[in-house]
């Protein structure tokens, strides 16, 4: 075994970790594949990782839980280039504040510690204030929530019925949508809808994503909508609008999570959509009182 | 998990965190086989023993047993979603790697993770083009979809991609970007 060997299997996992992103060049992307031809151990761990996933970009560009931990907690314990990298990403990563959150419901209830007791150059300071100014920001979002929905308010141990509810009352129908009234005088043909996945549609604000798509075709009676994996716990119910670009609200229901959650198990009636950008914001209240949202852009199309 | 015997993973009681883990990846993973619930459930208690072994206690176990659960459930939901049909997830059984091989996997899509995390926040200050394209690869928006919804060219867009990587592979270079390249577990 010569030193070449050793460094380059010392360093392997690092080498493996860039080349997975592409970012090695020819050279040293060669090295790693003649070091896992050399190296039962090392090519194990290559094959084993690409059987894993094809394309590990895939999910990434979030900050890991050990880094959200430490900074919460000893953020001094992270070098300094980490924890300004974690403490950016925050600025920008609902999901990762609600990590952050979740990671440290210990501490956000424990010591008082204000914001303005750290110094400026503070970096415990400053993650305590992040932490605390993050609970007053849910604190916020869950009195708004709870004034919108003063009679729907999930009773905490009480199991939420699981059929989907009629749009409240109050829902302002868009412009030229067409209205119901009565019984029509013939039933019309309803066209079933593929259900349009969310995954991978932009989230919240600041993030520059990619809005799903949405084509509705003539006939179709509702539209079915699978959200993407979110963490709630059982009983919770799920509150859905949609709104169009200048934010007035074309629909509003209540759901079940786990109906929201299951498959096509969001359903709007394409009478509610109009053409362009839309917004569906989901929000929900968890067991613990937690208010959350996430918001999805839509394309809509109506082809004819 | 008796067979860990670390300090840091003493005072636990792992047979009730295995059943609190289970309970919520079979509410993320609803309708999953038991046994692909059961795999998840493994890699779960592995990262929480390495969270354990390398930081000591969290401050709230349960926030961190909640967190870890949640995201394995949605990156085993997004495997599913890329698997070939032809490759059953069972297959995964068949050929399931020790817990050694696991560990060294999860250090492995740490690493990765973190190492994305700094790219994808280099590229927020320095490449505002180069985010762009970041964000669509990990919400696994390929660039030929992303030229279809965006109205550029793929062939535009994978020169773009590959200038942003040339310039991000010169930046750690630079030492611009917080990068590990000892291969350590940091």
């Amino acid at each position: 075994m010569n030193e070449t060997f050793r460094d380059t299997h010392a360093r392997f996992p690092a080498l493996l970790a860039d080349d997975l992103l592409h970012l090695l060049d020819v050279t040293e992307s060669a090295l790693v594949e003649s070091h896992a031809r050399e190296c039962a151990e090392c090519g194990e761990l290559l094959a084993r990782a690409r059987a894993r996933r094809a394309d590990w970009w895939e999910g990434t560009g979030h900050a890991t839980v050990r880094a959200l931990s430490t900074f919460a907690s000893t953020p001094d314990a992270l070098p300094a280039a980490d924890r300004d990298v974690v403490a950016r990403h925050l600025e920008h990563c609902e999901e990762c504040r609600e990590d952050l959150r979740v990671l440290t419901a210990g501490v956000a209830s424990a010591a008082p510690i204000a914001p303005a007791d750290a110094g400026p150059g503070d970096s415990g300071g400053r993650s305590h204030g992040l932490v605390w100014a993050f609970a007053g920001g849910l604190a916020a979002v869950l009195l708004v929530f709870v004034f919108m929905n003063p009679s729907r308010a999930p009773d905490p141990g009480v199991a939420v019925q699981p059929e989907v509810r009629q749009p409240s009352g109050s829902v302002t129908p868009p412009a030229g949508a067409p209205r119901t009234s009565g019984t029509p005088e013939r039933a019309p043909v309803a066209v079933a809808m593929e259900p349009v996945a969310l995954e991978g549609a932009s989230r919240g604000t600041g993030e520059s994503g990619v809005a799903a798509s949405v084509a509705i075709p003539g006939g179709a009676a509702d539209v079915p909508f699978t959200l993407p994996a979110l963490f709630v716990d059982e009983g919770t119910t799920f509150v859905i609008e949609l709104r169009d670009a200048n934010r007035v609200m074309l629909f509003r229901d209540e759901i079940a999570a786990a109906r929201a959650l299951a498959p096509a198990g969001v359903r709007i009636p394409a009478a509610r959509f109009r053409a362009g950008r839309l917004a569906l914001r989901v929000a929900w209240v968890d067991a613990m009182g937690v208010a959350e949202a996430r918001e999805y852009a839509l394309d809509v199309s109506m082809p004819r | 998990m008796a067979e860990y015997h670390d300090p840091s993973l003493e005072g636990f009681d792992w047979a009730e965190i295995r059943t609190t883990v289970r309970r919520r990846l079979s509410f993320h993973l609803r309708g999953w086989e038991s046994a692909d619930i059961e795999d998840a459930t493994q890699d779960v208690l592995l990262s929480l023993v390495r969270f354990l072994e390398r930081s000591g206690a969290p401050v709230s176990m349960e926030g961190l047993i909640a967190v870890v659960a949640r995201r394995t459930a949605v990156s085993r939901m997004r495997l599913r979603a890329r698997r070939p049909a032809t490759q059953p997830v069972e297959e995964e059984h068949v050929v399931a790697p020790d817990d050694g091989a696991r560990r060294e996997l999860l250090a492995l899509e740490e690493a990765i993770e973190r190492k994305a995390l700094a790219i994808r926040e280099y590229f927020r200050l320095h490449q505002a083009p180069c985010l762009e394209l970041a964000e669509a690869r990990a919400n696994g928006v390929d660039f030929k979809q992303l030229a279809g919804t965006t109205g550029q060219s793929h062939v535009a867009l994978l020169q773009r991609w590959s200038r942003c990587m040339k310039r991000l592979r010169e930046a750690i270079g630079r030492g611009d970007v917080p990068w590990d390249r000892s291969g350590g577990d940091a």
